[in-house]
């Protein structure tokens, strides 16, 4: 296989939990805690996860928004954490982020017209004409009117908001794009709309994504593979359809089983978790997810850690036996 | 249907908004039944009015700009839209309960969990005390779930989970065994799994109370899981009211069949195109007096309407097309006329 175009390494990111008259670490959240991932060119990977779980913390990482504690983000080889800042500014122009908040990621005082020259501007690229005529083809490109320029962001929709959002991201060519939950605020006909436009984007452009979402229905229609996160850790991926079909990990079965279904005849066995995530603040030892789980295991097996096994080509999961049904036949 | 059997009917509720533009209207000439111990969905929206529906007849509207215009809502007998602000305390909060959407913003923060219970109880039951209405508080908590309730009981919210918050909520709104709650989003600031466990228990307790539920949601899977009946709302109008098979099976109305083929679904191709509804709602301010869906509609008969003095001159009125399926009367908008 050709070298993926970016290659997370045991990645961790731990935040400092201050207090004392000193503001010393008194402890650490572990919001993400030795990741490994790949993304493709072209491939959209989701990441699903409940709030909490470190995947937006994952996704602030690769774009440079978080310094990491450990661990390598390769982009095309170069590995993004050791760059200084002026360093990293060449690569960023690859890597972009659409954000969940359309309101609050785009600056109400700026004309959409000068939210989306600034890339332009910040990069040197072209003169005034130049960037006014890539403005107007961005704005096409992302289905809105070349006079929507002049106007203010208060002046949209959600929908036409996050295809500002989008427009944004993309105005420089980017390789990768992270999606932090970009529709999960929106109107189920309007989100529609928007999702049709990234995979539109992303076949005209050879994009990737890493698409991250709670919701696991909307991840599944736009993804070619998924990986399910559960405090600060991948515990199980694969391929779309295998983790839909075949899912292993206890934990990706409850969330399918969770959704609820716009189908009222369809009722499913539903699998109801005890309790709630725990806090990545001091994470319960051992298998973090042997507390919640409908598996049950002894507390001396609790105590240790499941090893993610590649089960069959391509799915990953976290094999342990609060985890994995029958899991000895995974060992 | 009898009238004795629902604890709710709205009609032609008429509710306005006074703002700077002038008066604007967002809930116009809703009406509805809900049944004694079942749950009514109303679905649609950001806009659509669903919440501002509720808020009139828990008659919470933000004043002094939101008024109720005109209509009735019957609720056991009385018309609550004419009720006095006196006799509408002794309601709220014992006979009709509200569970709202962020648990934290619903709770105050500097109360302790056992006190903002307590209060529900000394509110009403001005007999109770101090000790009893704590006691009660403890036993409601312990109903609705929550582990070791007598030590949460003198918790503060901060120190409980997003779902813990939520589920003490809803041991607020049903503490006084309320004959309707209406509970707006309950379920939208919270985890998948979170909500799997919120619905189980709502349904549960409903099971066990026999309460009325109006379930606000904008998500169709909560509708179809939870509800026996749903209106559905566009631009504060009702677009089509029936039974949950109805809606989803049978669906008349073309925003409510737009609406169900939009979600992506578990069973869906991967990377398919997804329907969408083009265009977008009209503003509050220059609503048209026809079929409000009108411009948005795929159907051949669209253009003609929307050029017709009818669009401009008539509001259509609700159609029965089958027993208990209720729909806008006007081709333009119906699945029908698309064949």
């Amino acid at each position: 296989m050709a070298e993926p175009l970016l290659d997370i390494s045991e990645l961790k990111m731990h935040f400092p939990v201050k207090g004392g008259i000193f503001l010393t670490a008194k402890s650490w959240c572990k919001a993400v805690d030795g990741i490994s991932l790949q993304i493709e060119p072209g491939e959209t990977l989701g990441l699903v996860g409940e709030s909490e779980c470190g995947k937006s913390t994952l996704g602030k990482c690769i774009v440079g928004l978080n310094k990491t504690t450990s661990g390598s983000i390769r982009y095309e080889g170069t590995d993004l954490t050791l760059l200084n800042a002026s360093e990293f500014k060449t690569h960023r122009r690859n890597i972009q982020m659409i954000f969940q908040d359309p309101v609050e990621s785009l600056n109400a005082r700026h004309t959409v017209g000068e939210i989306l020259e600034e890339p332009f501007i910040i990069h040197k690229l072209g003169d005034r004409a130049e960037r006014l005529k890539k403005v107007a083809s961005l704005l096409e490109k992302v289905g809105l009117h070349s006079d929507a320029a002049d106007r203010y962001p208060f002046e949209f929709s959600g929908g036409q908001r996050q295809r500002i959002g989008i427009a944004r991201a993309i105005a420089l060519n980017p390789k990768l794009i992270i999606c932090d939950e970009p529709v999960s605020a929106l109107d189920v006909s309007v989100q529609s709309q928007v999702l049709n436009l990234l995979m539109d984007l992303q076949n005209e452009m050879n994009l990737s994504y890493l698409f991250i979402a709670h919701d696991l229905a909307v991840v599944k229609h736009i993804s070619d593979r998924i990986a399910i996160m559960y405090l600060g850790k991948i515990v199980e991926l694969g391929s779309a359809d295998e983790i839909y079909n075949n899912p292993l990990h206890a934990y990706t079965k409850a969330l399918i089983s969770s959704i609820p279904v716009p189908d009222p005849r369809k009722k499913s066995e539903r699998i109801i978790l005890r309790g709630d995530v725990p806090s990545p603040i001091d994470p319960p030892e051992g298998c973090a997810f042997a507390g919640r789980s409908w598996i049950s295991c002894t507390e001396e097996q609790a105590r240790q850690v499941g090893e993610f096994k590649e089960v069959s080509p391509g799915h990953w999961v976290e094999v342990h036996p609060a985890t994995v049904e029958n899991y000895e036949d995974y060992l | 249907m009898e009238p004795a059997e629902n604890i709710l009917e709205v009609r032609n509720l008429v509710t306005a908004f006074d703002t700077d533009a002038g008066q604007v209207t967002a809930v116009d000439q809703v009406s509805f039944d809900v049944p004694r111990s079942r749950t009514l969905g109303i679905v649609g929206e950001s806009g659509c009015g669903k919440s501002v529906t509720a808020f009139s007849i828990m008659r919470l509207l933000p004043q002094p700009m939101g008024k109720i215009l005109s209509g009735n809502i019957n609720f056991a007998g009385k018309d609550l839209a004419q009720c006095q602000a006196e006799d509408m305390r002794k309601i709220r909060g014992a006979r009709i309960s509200m569970i709202f959407q962020e648990p934290m913003s619903a709770l105050n923060p500097l109360h302790r969990v056992g006190k903002q219970l307590s209060e529900i109880y000394q509110l009403h039951k001005p007999e109770m005390t101090k000790k009893e209405a704590w006691d009660a508080s403890t036993k409601m908590l312990h109903k609705v779930g929550i582990p070791s309730p007598e030590i949460r009981v003198g918790e503060y919210p901060h120190q409980l989970s997003g779902g813990m918050r939520q589920r003490v909520v809803i041991a607020i709104a049903l503490a006084l065994k309320p004959q309707l709650v209406i509970a707006d989003e309950p379920t939208t600031a919270l985890d998948v799994t979170i909500q799997a466990q919120i619905l189980e228990l709502m349904k549960s307790l409903q099971h066990e109370m026999g309460m009325s539920i109006i379930m606000i949601t904008h998500d169709l899977g909560v509708i179809a899981e939870t509800c026996d009946n749903v209106v559905v709302m566009y631009a504060g109008r009702v677009a089509e009211v029936g039974t949950t098979d109805q809606i989803f099976y049978n669906p008349q109305h073309l925003y409510t069949k737009g609406l169900l083929e939009s979600i992506p679904r578990l069973e869906n191709e991967r990377k398919s195109k997804l329907p969408t509804i083009s265009g977008l709602v009209p503003s509050l301010a220059e609503m048209p007096v026809g079929a409000r869906f009108a411009p948005r509609s795929p159907s051949p008969l669209a253009g003609d309407y929307l050029e017709s003095e009818e669009f401009k001159t008539v509001r259509p009125t609700l159609k029965e097309i089958e027993s208990g399926h209720w729909v806008e009367n006007c081709p333009a908008v119906l699945v029908n006329s698309l064949h």
